[in-house]
C-alpha cells in the first residue's frame, strides 16, 4: 500500500517536471488569450448574452467562496448568513475580467480587489462598479508577477475563477497568487477538467452551438484536479480542503454541485502557516 | 515607465468620475440613514431633477404589495434595506384596528378572501396573522359544499361536493382587517417608508443591469430611483405596461359579482355550522356564501352584466328573495332534453364508478344538505364589481417584477385571488433572499427569471382550472345548446365526485397545498 502510494507521488512529481520544463513561460499572460477576452468587454454584463453561464455560475462560487472561509472560521459569527458575510476579509480576484464576481464579494462587504491584464475589461469593470455604494472594491490593470511585487502576504483569501485554463504557465501562475496570500489564508480556483467530457462538453457543444463564445478555451491547456492538487501541495505549501465537482445545463442556464469533477471543478487550499 | 504612469493615471480618472456620477448628499436630515438621496450629475437629461433612492420601491398597498414590504423587510439578507410603498389612494380609516376591537358588534365589510394555509403561513411569519386572530376576525371553514342548478333526476347527494379535511379549508378573513394588520407592521417597521395618495404613473426601466429603475409619481415633483421596483398595482397595473416586450393576456368574462354581507338562517343540526362554505353553479354564474360566523355570510354572486343592474336596482327586501330563489332554483329539472343529459351523466358516472372502484377508496358519505336561507343583509353592504381574466407572460424584467393581481387576474370563483397574489410574495422574497446572500444585486435578472419560473409553474394551472370551470358552469353561452351545457357541468360535478383522487387534489389546491 505504502509504496504504491509513494509511487504515485513519484509519478505526479515527475508529471510536474515534464509539465514545467515544456511549457515553462515566464510570463503567465498570453497575448492572444487577453485580447480575445478584451473583445467580450460589449457583452460582459449581459446575463442573457454570451457569458450567461458565468453569470449563473456566480451564487455557486460565491458559496463556494464564503462556506470555505466559515469552515476556517474567518467569518465573524455576527455576519454568518448575512448579507455583510465578508466584512474584514481582504481579497484578490485574479484575472477579474468584467468584475462579475468581483462585484459579487464586494457587495458582501468584503475589501476586494480585482486585477486583470486586459485593459478593456477593466475599464468595463470600473464603469460597472459605479452601482456599488460605499463599497470596499478597486481595480488594476496588471499582472499576477507585476501585483505580487508590492503585495506579499497581504490576502486573507485569493481567488481565480475560470481563468486557470487560459494559463499556459499554470506553475508561475499559482506560486504568484499563493505568494499575495497571508499564511493560513485560502486559494480558490475553479476550473474545467481535461476529460474527453469537457472536451466534449466545452468545446465541441459549448462553443459550436454558442453557449460560450468560439475561440474561448483552449483544450489541452486544461489541468485536471490531481494536477491542480500537486503543484498547489508540493510547489506552493497549500493544503487541500475540498474538491467539489461542477456540472452546467446549458438548457435552464444552470449549474449544480456533483460528486463528478468530470466536467468542471472548485478548489480550495489553505497556505500552510 | 512612460506608459506605466499613463496607466496609473487613466485609473485614477475612472475612480474620480465614477464617484462623481453618485453624489451622496445628506439633505435629508431626518431618515437620512434610510433615505438616501442621490444627485444625478451624471447625465445631461437627469440634470436638474431630484432623485431619491430606495434599495426597494413597491408600487400598490394593497394586500399582496403590503405583505410583500414586510416580508422583505423580514427576510435575513435584506435587513436594513431601505424600502418605499408607493400607495395610489389615501390613508383609510379601515385601516385603524381599533374600530374593530368592539367585538360585540361586528361590522362586518362586504370584502372578504378566503386565506389558504400557505397565505396564513406568510402572514405568521411577518406577524399578521397574530393581530387577526387576537381580534378574532378569522373564521375557519371546515367543509365546502358544492351543488349545481341542473340536479335533475339524479337527486341532491350527486350534486354536492364535500371537501371533509381533517384540517380546516381556510379561514374567511375581511380584506381591510388583513390590510389593518399589515399597515400595523408596517409602520412599526423603520425601514419602510410609505407614501400615500402617490399614484405610480411613470415607470422608466432600462435594459442595462448598470442603470438603475426609475419610478414617477402623479402631481409629484421627485422621482424615485431603486434597484429593484416591484409592481403591486393591481390588475390595472402601470409597472406591467413599461416592462419591454411585455403580452398581457385578457379578457372580460362580461359578468359581474355582486356581494353583500348577509344574516342567513341554517341548519342547526349541521356539524359544521358556521364553518361552510356553499358554492352553487347557478345558471348564470358561480355563487359562494363564505362564512363569517354561525349567522353571517358574506356573498359572492356572479352574474350576467343585466342581472347585476337589474339586482341593484332592488330594495333589501326584494333582494333577498331574489338571492334565495337562485340558491335553491331547480327549474331545470322539468325540460326534456335535460333528462338526456342526465342520463348520460348517469352512464358515465357508472363507467368512471366502475373504472376508478380498484384504485380508490371512495368515502360515498350522504349529506342531504339543505342550502342556507338569507333573512337580512348588513345596511349598504350590497356592491358589485367587473370579473376578468388576465396573465401577464412576463413577471420579470431588468430591475423590476410583478406580483399579485399585476401579474394574474383570475375568476373569485375558488377564492385563489389574493392567494396566488401571497404565494408570489413568498417565492420573490425567498428568491431575493437566496440571491442577495451570493452577493448578487437585488434586482438581478438572474434571481428573477427564478422567481417567475416557479411562479408561473404553480399559477398558471390553478389559472385555467379555475378559468375551465368558469367556462363549463359560470356563462351563459347562446351558441351552445342548453342541455350540453347541462351535460358538462353535470359531467363536470360527477367527475369530480367520483373520482376521489381527483377531489383530493382539488381541495388541496382549493386550501393552497402543494402537489
Ligand atoms: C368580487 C371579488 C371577490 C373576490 N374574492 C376573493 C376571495 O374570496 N378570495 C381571494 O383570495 N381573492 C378574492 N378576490 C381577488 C382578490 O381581491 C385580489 O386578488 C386581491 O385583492 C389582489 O391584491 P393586490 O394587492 O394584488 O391588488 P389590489 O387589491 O387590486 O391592490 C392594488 C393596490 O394598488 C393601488 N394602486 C393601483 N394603481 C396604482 C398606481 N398606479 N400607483 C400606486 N398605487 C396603485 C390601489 O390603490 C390598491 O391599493 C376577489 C376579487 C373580487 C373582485
Amino acid at each position: 500500500m505504502n509504496l504504491i502510494a509513494k509511487k504515485t507521488n513519484i509519478s505526479n512529481s515527475f508529471f510536474i517536471f515534464r509539465t514545467l520544463t515544456q511549457n515553462y513561460v515566464k510570463e503567465t499572460v498570453n497575448a492572444h488569450e487577453v485580447e480575445h477576452h478584451s473583445n467580450m468587454k460589449e457583452y460582459w454584463w449581459n446575463s442573457n448574452g454570451p457569458l450567461n453561464a458565468l453569470h449563473s455560475l456566480n451564487p455557486l462560487r460565491v458559496s463556494f467562496i464564503i462556506n470555505g472561509l466559515t469552515n476556517m472560521k474567518k467569518i465573524e459569527t455576527k455576519n454568518i448568513g448575512t448579507r455583510q458575510s465578508l466584512e474584514n476579509i481582504k481579497i484578490l480576484d485574479v484575472g477579474c475580467g468584467g468584475g462579475l464576481l468581483t462585484e459579487a464579494l464586494a457587495r458582501l462587504d468584503g475589501n476586494v480587489t480585482g486585477i486583470d491584464p486586459s485593459k478593456e475589461l477593466i475599464t468595463i469593470a470600473n464603469d460597472h462598479s459605479v452601482i456599488l455604494k460605499n463599497k470596499n472594491i478597486k481595480y488594476l490593470n496588471e499582472s499576477i508577477e507585476e501585483h505580487a511585487l508590492s503585495n506579499t502576504e497581504s490576502y486573507d483569501a485569493i481567488v481565480t475563477s475560470e481563468v486557470l485554463e487560459h494559463v499556459s504557465n499554470k506553475y508561475g501562475f499559482l506560486t504568484k497568487c499563493v505568494d499575495c496570500l497571508k499564511p493560513g489564508g485560502s486559494l480558490f480556483v475553479t476550473t474545467p477538467n481535461r476529460t474527453i467530457y469537457s472536451w466534449l462538453s466545452v468545446i465541441i457543444l459549448g462553443e459550436t452551438f454558442n453557449f460560450i463564445p468560439k475561440g474561448t478555451h483552449e483544450w489541452d491547456k486544461f489541468i485536471c484536479p490531481h494536477e491542480l492538487q500537486s503543484i498547489l501541495e508540493i510547489n506552493c505549501k497549500c493544503d487541500t480542503i475540498t474538491i467539489n465537482g461542477l456540472s452546467y445545463d446549458p438548457f435552464t442556464n444552470r449549474w449544480s454541485w456533483t460528486d463528478l469533477t468530470d466536467l468542471s471543478y472548485a478548489i480550495h487550499a489553505v497556505k500552510s502557516a | 515607465m512612460c506608459m506605466c504612469q499613463l496607466k496609473k493615471m487613466y485609473q485614477r480618472m475612472i475612480f474620480v468620475s465614477s464617484s462623481s456620477i453618485h453624489l451622496k448628499t445628506n439633505m435629508m436630515s431626518l431618515n437620512s440613514s434610510v433615505n438616501r438621496l442621490y444627485l444625478s450629475l451624471g447625465s445631461v437629461a437627469n440634470y436638474s431633477s431630484s432623485k431619491k433612492y430606495y434599495d426597494i420601491v413597491i408600487a400598490g398597498g394593497g394586500m399582496v404589495g403590503c405583505a410583500m414590504a414586510c416580508k422583505l423587510s423580514k427576510e435575513a439578507a435584506l435587513r436594513g434595506m431601505s424600502i418605499l410603498l408607493l400607495e395610489g389612494g389615501p390613508n383609510r380609516k379601515e385601516y385603524d384596528l381599533s374600530l374593530k376591537k368592539n367585538t360585540l358588534d361586528k361590522n362586518y365589510s362586504n370584502r372578504v378572501s378566503a386565506v389558504s394555509k400557505s397565505s396564513v403561513q406568510l402572514l405568521q411569519s411577518i406577524g399578521a396573522w397574530q393581530i387577526i386572530e387576537d381580534l378574532g376576525r378569522n373564521n375557519a371553514v371546515k367543509e365546502m359544499r358544492i351543488w349545481n342548478s341542473g340536479a335533475g333526476r339524479s337527486g341532491g347527494i350527486n350534486n354536492v361536493l364535500t371537501f371533509d379535511n381533517d384540517n380546516d379549508l381556510a379561514y374567511i378573513v375581511e380584506n381591510d382587517t388583513i390590510l389593518g394588520a399589515l399597515y400595523n407592521q408596517i409602520n412599526e417597521d423603520q425601514n419602510i417608508t410609505v407614501n400615500y395618495n402617490s399614484r405610480v404613473n411613470q415607470c422608466n426601466l432600462s435594459d442595462s443591469h448598470r442603470d438603475l429603475a426609475i419610478v414617477k409619481v402623479a402631481n409629484g415633483d421627485i422621482s424615485f430611483e431603486t434597484s429593484l421596483l416591484i409592481g403591486s398595482d393591481g390588475y390595472g397595473s402601470k409597472v406591467r405596461s413599461a416592462i419591454s416586450g411585455q403580452q398581457y393576456i385578457s379578457w372580460e368574462y362580461g359578468q359581474r359579482a355582486v356581494v353583500a354581507t348577509l344574516h342567513i338562517q341554517s341548519d342547526e343540526d349541521d356539524t359544521y355550522k358556521g364553518h361552510v362554505a356553499w358554492q352553487k353553479f347557478a345558471q348564470l354564474g358561480p355563487m359562494a356564501l363564505l362564512p363569517l360566523d354561525d349567522k353571517t355570510c358574506s356573498l359572492v354572486w356572479t352574474t350576467s352584466y343585466e342581472e347585476a343592474n337589474r339586482l341593484a336596482e332592488l330594495s333589501d327586501n326584494e333582494f333577498i328573495d331574489a338571492l334565495n330563489d337562485s340558491l335553491s332554483e331547480e327549474k331545470e329539472s322539468n325540460n326534456s332534453s335535460l333528462l338526456l343529459a342526465d342520463d348520460a351523466v348517469h352512464i358515465l358516472s357508472k363507467v368512471l364508478n366502475k373504472y376508478c372502484q380498484s384504485n380508490c377508496d371512495r368515502q360515498n358519505k350522504k349529506i342531504k344538505s339543505i342550502p342556507p336561507i338569507a333573512v337580512g343583509l348588513i345596511k349598504d353592504s350590497r356592491a358589485s364589481f367587473p370579473l376578468g381574466f388576465g396573465h401577464a407572460c412576463q413577471y420579470v424584467g431588468q430591475r423590476v417584477a410583478l406580483i399579485g393581481d399585476a401579474a394574474h387576474r383570475i375568476h373569485p370563483l375558488a377564492g385563489q385571488g389574493v392567494n396566488l397574489g401571497f404565494s408570489d410574495v413568498t417565492e420573490l422574497s425567498y428568491q431575493l433572499n437566496q440571491s442577495v446572500l451570493t452577493g448578487s444585486d437585488i434586482g438581478d435578472l438572474n434571481a428573477l427569471l427564478n422567481y417567475q419560473t416557479a411562479a408561473q409553474r404553480r399559477n398558471v394551472p390553478i389559472m385555467l382550472g379555475v378559468d375551465g370551470i368558469q367556462k363549463i358552469y359560470g356563462s351563459k353561452n347562446n351558441l351552445v345548446p342548453p342541455a350540453i351545457i347541462t351535460l358538462i357541468r353535470n359531467v363536470g360535478l360527477t367527475f369530480c365526485q367520483s373520482v376521489s383522487i381527483v377531489k383530493k387534489l382539488l381541495s388541496d389546491k382549493a386550501s393552497g397545498l402543494p402537489i
